[in-house]
């Protein structure tokens, strides 16, 4: 029982009582809320506001910790310029982008069609769940060692089956245009699940009653799917998309355990292009104005994204209240 | 009363007690030492325990992966943290790890030594030159080489049939390659395609010359680099400018493209060393070049897994190939230096590495690799020591070193490496577009041209390769380590 429906002989008792002056609250309902998120506040301020704000200082230095000036003096934006007239970054920004719009776009696809056939079966959809969450429980690094055999010409079980199907063997990570699809393989192996399972929590949760009233109505399957499942799942979709993009842009591990950025500089995107320049030449310098660079295109990318998802969230709550 | 004053005497008791405990604690010294995850870490624990069983300095090994190595290093060294007592380094890093300062010079530690615990001179001479001295002063001592050498199934070699057409094809006898001409002629020679005769059996499979580790891994420089310094070439000119322009080191680098590479399995352009031994083992070529001798123990593996195969070695073509070791020096922030050289004179010196040379390790001491008796009674894991100490024998004696091992930034320039020469192998560029590349990326490392610190090798350093002698090599059976052990019993 909420106190909004006080019952009748209550509301009487508390009326023969004297009214005692309402109690004062200790805090007010905005200064509770900050309360609440400052632990979390600090903690992102300390591990990732002081760095953000360490590496724009850096970018704007002459930073080389193996050289005896280390970290010198300001430099104006001279490691902007190095990094706008850099082609080999921007060649790994190209490489980076093929890599997250191909493999986000598959995982989409594939995600969302396996959480409607999971949503659509009877038995034994616990197992499939928990099955289908293998890959993403495992380390990028070790696992992607195991392909790297996989897809070896000479050992890896994908020869065997190309071969057993009648085409020709590949060198799927020899081949300068072959590498990267086989890394966007990988990826989509590893992260298709997440989307699956993302959507298949959204699919669950929609409404019964637009449907139903559809079913009665008698709309055609692919009108339901067009203008109630798409459009209610919209939300899921925008936040998985973003979440699967930011997590593209950022691929490291499986370029490591898989081609090591090879061939020739064939799947060398921009985080293993910065690893390189940042951590095996220790130019702090020139790696932080570009990781600065692709981080202001990341978060202009998110924001667009996020704020139609945000305007869709409120127009919403809004429609509900 | 009486009991509580019991009591009070009791507890003053364990607080002394507890005390003088931890006074013991903070006593004990420990010394950090960061190396290699995986690499003999057995060996390493138990050579700890046994010092700090000697001495009471606790050891603690902070194993690393080999690819965050140089990293976790430097960045702890440039930020002062005193976190490592002892740094694990390659070759190739030891001139930039003691130019910065994150090493400490050792000779006065040394000199105050017991001479028979460190034993110096009997550290290989080429080896000690490569990654222990800078500008003439020690830095570290190695414990581990990797020297580079070749590997070769001796009983295709030795097959009349295989012997005789490639005779009759290249015009002289088949036999260990003295140049990297004559290894892509033998190279081409055992590329056969499935349904070909190999010594006398027809083939199911594809069966190819050569192993090569033209991945993006630090193996694919090895490989061009060493036929490069074979012919003379040079990355790096005795004035400091780039080499890998001239016409000789783009003919060793064509060398490696246009007819070593397709010589070999498909998946040499993914490859780096761990593929060349399963390539062996498996039984796809013939042969392999510029190889880690320290792997010989998992070649010869060979032998076991392909009915009737012998696996020999030899110093690669040219013999001047990738000469190196992983050394450790005392960190020049270590709060216990003294305790730190002591340990390290302990894991590097005579004891201790028989122990490792047991165990499958490849030790840098001459004593043990020279010692006939114990490579008889161990030719599953030392038939390769004759082999390496004909190689270290003749890189003392040619005194011939890569400049760039003498530039405080060739780590940087052999990480550059490893991206040029994988692009112009991937065929992504031409070998000329991809030598420019590296050329710039030369300049850029070193702000121009580099300072090339080679003075310290005296006035007979050699600026050239010295030839080989390969026949008096062969005679001594140095390459078939059944043969060498025979002649030595009978």
């Amino acid at each position: 029982m909420n106190s909004g429906s006080v019952s009748v002989d209550n509301a009487q008792v508390q009326a023969g009582r004297p009214r005692s002056a309402p109690k004062r609250r200790l805090l007010s309902d905005s200064a509770y809320s900050v309360l609440l998120i400052t632990p979390a506040m600090i903690l992102i301020l300390i591990f990732a506001l002081v760095p953000l704000a360490y590496a724009i200082n850096v970018s704007f230095r002459f930073a080389d910790l193996t050289s005896p000036r280390g970290i010198a003096d300001f430099v104006g934006l001279e490691n902007y310029h190095f990094a706008l007239k850099d082609n080999f970054f921007w060649a790994s920004v190209q490489r980076t982008l093929q890599f997250a719009i191909s493999a986000v776009v598959l995982e989409m696809v594939l995600g969302i069609a396996i959480a409607f056939l999971l949503n659509e079966i009877k038995w034994l959809k616990g197992i499939a769940r928990s099955l289908i969450i293998l890959p993403l429980a495992a380390s990028p690094f070790a696992v992607g060692l195991i392909w790297r055999y996989m897809y070896h010409p000479e050992f890896g079980v994908f020869n065997y089956i190309v071969s057993r199907l009648g085409m020709p063997e590949q060198n799927w990570l020899g081949n300068a245009s072959l590498a990267m699809p086989s890394v966007i393989a990988f990826d989509v192996w590893q992260w298709t699940p997440f989307v699956a399972l993302i959507v298949l929590a959204g699919l669950q949760a929609l409404p019964k009653e637009p449907f139903e009233a559809a079913e009665l109505d008698g709309a055609s399957r692919w009108r339901v799917l067009r203008t109630l499942t798409f459009p209610l799942l919209s939300p899921v979709l925008t936040l998985v998309l973003v979440l699967r993009t930011i997590d593209a842009v950022r691929l490291y591990d499986a370029v490591v355990s898989l081609t090591g950025g090879g061939p020739g500089t064939s799947t060398e995107v921009v985080t293993f292009y910065l690893y390189r320049l940042g951590l095996r030449f220790f130019r702090l310098d020139q790696a932080s104005a570009m990781s600065l660079l692709f981080l202001y295109a990341t978060v202009v990318f998110t924001g667009l994204v996020m704020r139609r998802f945000m305007r869709q969230m409120a127009e919403r709550t809004r429609a509900k209240n | 009363m009486k009991k509580s004053r019991y009591l009070v005497i009791v507890l003053l008791l364990a607080l002394v007690l507890l005390i003088s405990g931890a006074v013991q604690a903070q006593d004990a010294v420990t010394i950090n030492w960061v190396t290699i995850s995986g690499f003999y870490t057995d060996w390493a624990e138990q050579v700890a325990s046994q010092f700090e069983e000697e001495t009471g300095i606790n050891v603690n090994i902070i194993d690393v992966d080999i690819g965050q190595m140089y990293e976790t290093q430097v960045l702890e060294s440039v930020a002062d943290t005193g976190a490592y007592d002892l740094l694990t380094y390659d070759a190739g890093y030891k001139a930039e790890f003691a130019e910065s300062g994150y090493l400490l010079q050792l000779d006065d530690y040394i000199a105050a030594a017991d001479p028979e615990v460190i034993a110096f001179d009997d550290i290989a001479p080429a080896l000690r030159e490569v990654s222990s001295m800078w500008r003439g002063g020690v830095y570290g001592l190695p414990y581990y080489t990797f020297t580079m050498g070749y590997f070769y199934r001796c009983d295709l070699f030795e097959n009349p049939d295989e012997m005789s057409a490639f005779e009759a094809e290249y015009g002289y006898p088949l036999g260990i390659p003295e140049n990297y001409d004559q290894l892509a002629d033998v190279a081409a020679f055992f590329r056969r395609a499935p349904g070909e005769t190999l010594a006398g059996q027809t083939l199911d499979e594809d069966f190819y010359g050569i192993g090569v580790m033209a991945g993006r891994f630090d193996q694919v420089q090895d490989e061009i680099n060493s036929i490069a310094w074979s012919t003379g070439a040079k990355v790096i000119h005795d004035d400091g400018t780039p080499g890998v322009t001239d016409p000789e080191f783009l003919a060793a680098a064509h060398l490696y493209v246009d007819e070593l590479l397709p010589n070999a399995p498909p998946g040499a352009l993914s490859s780096s060393f761990d593929q060349i031994v399963a390539q062996m083992q498996e039984g796809l070529i013939a042969q392999t070049a510029a190889f880690f001798l320290d792997q010989y123990a998992n070649m010869v593996k060979t032998e076991t897994l392909i009915p009737g195969a012998r696996i020999c070695t030899a110093p690669a073509p040219g013999v001047h190939s990738w000469v190196g070791a992983f050394g450790v020096g005392v960190s020049s922030d270590s709060k216990h230096p003294q305790e730190a050289f002591d340990f390290l004179a302990w894991m590097a010196g005579p004891i201790a590495q028989r122990q490792f040379a047991i165990g499958g390790g490849t030790t840098c001491r001459l004593s043990i690799l020279t010692d006939e008796a114990l490579i008889a009674e161990n030719p599953q894991t030392m038939g390769h020591y004759p082999t390496l100490v004909a190689i270290l024998d003749h890189t003392a004696a040619a005194n011939f070193y890569p400049n760039y091992l003498f530039v405080p930034q060739g780590g940087k320039i052999y990480d550059e490496m490893t991206t040029w020469y994988s692009t112009a192998a991937a065929g992504e560029q031409s070998v000329e577009e991809a030598m420019g590349n590296m050329a710039t990326a030369i300049e850029r490392q070193c702000g121009g041209a580099c300072e090339v610190a080679n003075d310290a090798l005296g006035a007979d350093y050699s600026p050239v390769p010295m030839p080989f002698d390969y026949a008096a090599f062969i005679a001594s059976k140095a390459n078939d380590i059944e043969a060498w052990v025979a002649a030595r019993s009978s």
